[in-house]
C-alpha cells in the first residue's frame, strides 16, 4: 500500500515536471506568460497533506526548476516555492476556520507574492515596477485559473 | 490540542527556515563546482525529458523546410520559363536584326509598350519625337505592314493598326501591278477595292504598297490574296486578302524612316 502511494506520488511528480516542460507559453501582446504548474502541484499537495513535508518537496521542486531554468539565480525558485508552500499550507491548517473566499484570497495573495518576488529579482530594474506588477498579476491569474480548473474538475471542490 | 497545533506550526516554521536558508546559500554560492556539476546533470536530464518535444519540433521544422524547398522549386521553374522566353525573344531579335540589315528601308526598331484599344485599334511604341519620329510614318514588322504613326509624343508614339476600320492603303497586286486599295474587314482579313476584272489574280499573290501615297514607300508587303470573285455586276473584282503582319504575338516593330 505504501509502495503504491510512493509510486503514485513519484509518477505525479514526473507528470508535473513533464507538463511544466511542455505547457504552452501564452502570448498576450508583448507579455509572455508561462503558468507555473509546479506551483499548482505544490498548492494541491500542501492542502492535501499539510505543509511540513511539502515545504521540502517544494524546495526540491524549486531547486529542480532553478537548475533547469536559472543560470545565475540558482536558489530563487527553491526559496519562493518553499515560502509559497508554507503560506498555502495555512489553508490546510485553517480548513474548518476559513471559508472558501478567504482561502482563495490567501491562495491568490501567495501566488502574487511568489511571482512578484520572482519577477522583482529577475527583472531587477527599479524603473520596471509596472512591468513587474503586470507580469505578476497575469501569471497569478493564469496559475489560479489552472488551480481552479483542477479543483473543480478533478477534486470536485474538495481542496478549497 | 492547542499545544499540538503550536508544535505543528513550529515544526513547519523550522522546515521553512531550513529550506529558505538552503535556498539563500544556493543563491549566494552558485559559482561552486558542486552546484555547477549538479546543474550540468540536471540539464542533461531535462534534455532527455524534452527529447519528444525536440523530435516533434524537428518534424515541424522538416515540414517548414519542405515547404520552403517547394517554393524555391517553383521559383526556379519560373526562372527557367523566363530563360526559355528570353531565348525565344533573343532568337526573334536576331531575326529582326537580320531583317533590318537586308531591307533597303531605313528602319527604327521600337518596343510595343501597350496595346491601346479605344475607338480605333492602336498600339503604343517606345519611340517618339526624341527619336525623330513624325506623324504618318509607316510601321512594319518582319512579315509586312502593321500600320502608321498617328500621334507622336516625346518618347512614345501611338500607332494606328492596319486592322483599324478607318485604315486605307494603296497597293499594287498581280503580275501587272494593278492598283487597288486595301480596306480591312474583320480580324486579320481585308478586301482589295478597285482591282479591275481584267486582272488575273490567283490565291497566294502578295499585295504590296504602291508608292503612290506620300506616307508609304513602295513594295512593303501588305496582304496575301486568299479568295477572288470576278462574277459580279460591278466593274471590279472582289478580292479577299489576309494581312501579312503578325497581329497576334507582336512585341517589336520597325518604324520606316
Amino acid at each position: 500500500m505504501k509502495n503504491n502511494r510512493l509510486l503514485i506520488h513519484t509518477l505525479s511528480l514526473l507528470g508535473v515536471i513533464i507538463i511544466q516542460a511542455y505547457f504552452p507559453i501564452i502570448h498576450l501582446g508583448s507579455v509572455t506568460i508561462s503558468p507555473d504548474i509546479t506551483l499548482v502541484y505544490i498548492s494541491i499537495m500542501v492542502i492535501l497533506f499539510g505543509r511540513f513535508s511539502i515545504i521540502f518537496l517544494a524546495f526540491f521542486l524549486g531547486l529542480a526548476q532553478d537548475l533547469i531554468s536559472q543560470v545565475t539565480l540558482l536558489g530563487l525558485f527553491s526559496f519562493i516555492k518553499s515560502l509559497s508552500a508554507y503560506l498555502i499550507g495555512s489553508i490546510n491548517l485553517h480548513e474548518s476556520v476559513w471559508d472558501r473566499k478567504v482561502k482563495y484570497i490567501v491562495l491568490i495573495a501567495t501566488y502574487f507574492t511568489h511571482f512578484f518576488l520572482y519577477f522583482y529579482v529577475v527583472i531587477n530594474d527599479n524603473a520596471s515596477w509596472y512591468v513587474i506588477l503586470q507580469y505578476s498579476t497575469l501569471q497569478s491569474i493564469f496559475t489560479v485559473g489552472i488551480f481552479w480548473i483542477l479543483n473543480s474538475l478533478i477534486f470536485h471542490r474538495k481542496l478549497i | 490540542m492547542n499545544s499540538n497545533w503550536i508544535a505543528l506550526l513550529h515544526r513547519d516554521a523550522i522546515a521553512l527556515c531550513i529550506t529558505l536558508l538552503l535556498s539563500l546559500i544556493l543563491l549566494f554560492s552558485n559559482k561552486s563546482i558542486f552546484i555547477q556539476a549538479l546543474e550540468a546533470d540536471v540539464t542533461d536530464g531535462y534534455l532527455i525529458l524534452t527529447s519528444p518535444q525536440r523530435w516533434y519540433k524537428d518534424i515541424l521544422s522538416t515540414k517548414a523546410q519542405n515547404s520552403l524547398l517547394a517554393q524555391k522549386a517553383i521559383q526556379l521553374q519560373l526562372l527557367y520559363s523566363q530563360n526559355e522566353h528570353f531565348k525565344v525573344e533573343n532568337d526573334h531579335l536576331r531575326k529582326m536584326l537580320n531583317f533590318a540589315s537586308i531591307t533597303p528601308l531605313s528602319l527604327l526598331p521600337a518596343n510595343i509598350t501597350n496595346r491601346h484599344s479605344a475607338m480605333i485599334q492602336s498600339i503604343i511604341i517606345d519611340v517618339g519625337e526624341s527619336h525623330a519620329i513624325r506623324k504618318n510614318q509607316p510601321v512594319i514588322d518582319m512579315m509586312g505592314l502593321m500600320g502608321k504613326t498617328i500621334s507622336v509624343g516625346e518618347i512614345a508614339t501611338k500607332v494606328q493598326l492596319i486592322t483599324d476600320k478607318n485604315y486605307r492603303v494603296s497597293i499594287r497586286v498581280g503580275e501587272k501591278k494593278s492598283l487597288g486599295i486595301f480596306v480591312p474587314s474583320h480580324g486579320k482579313f481585308g478586301i482589295l477595292e478597285g482591282v479591275r476584272k481584267s486582272m488575273n489574280l490567283s490565291k497566294g499573290e502578295i499585295a504590296y504598297t504602291s508608292g503612290i501615297s506620300d506616307i508609304y514607300p513602295p513594295n512593303i508587303p501588305v496582304a496575301r490574296v486568299i479568295a477572288v470573285n470576278s462574277d459580279t455586276d460591278r466593274p471590279f473584282q472582289e478580292v479577299t486578302v489576309e494581312i501579312l503582319a503578325d497581329l497576334q504575338n507582336y512585341n517589336y516593330v520597325f518604324v520606316v524612316q
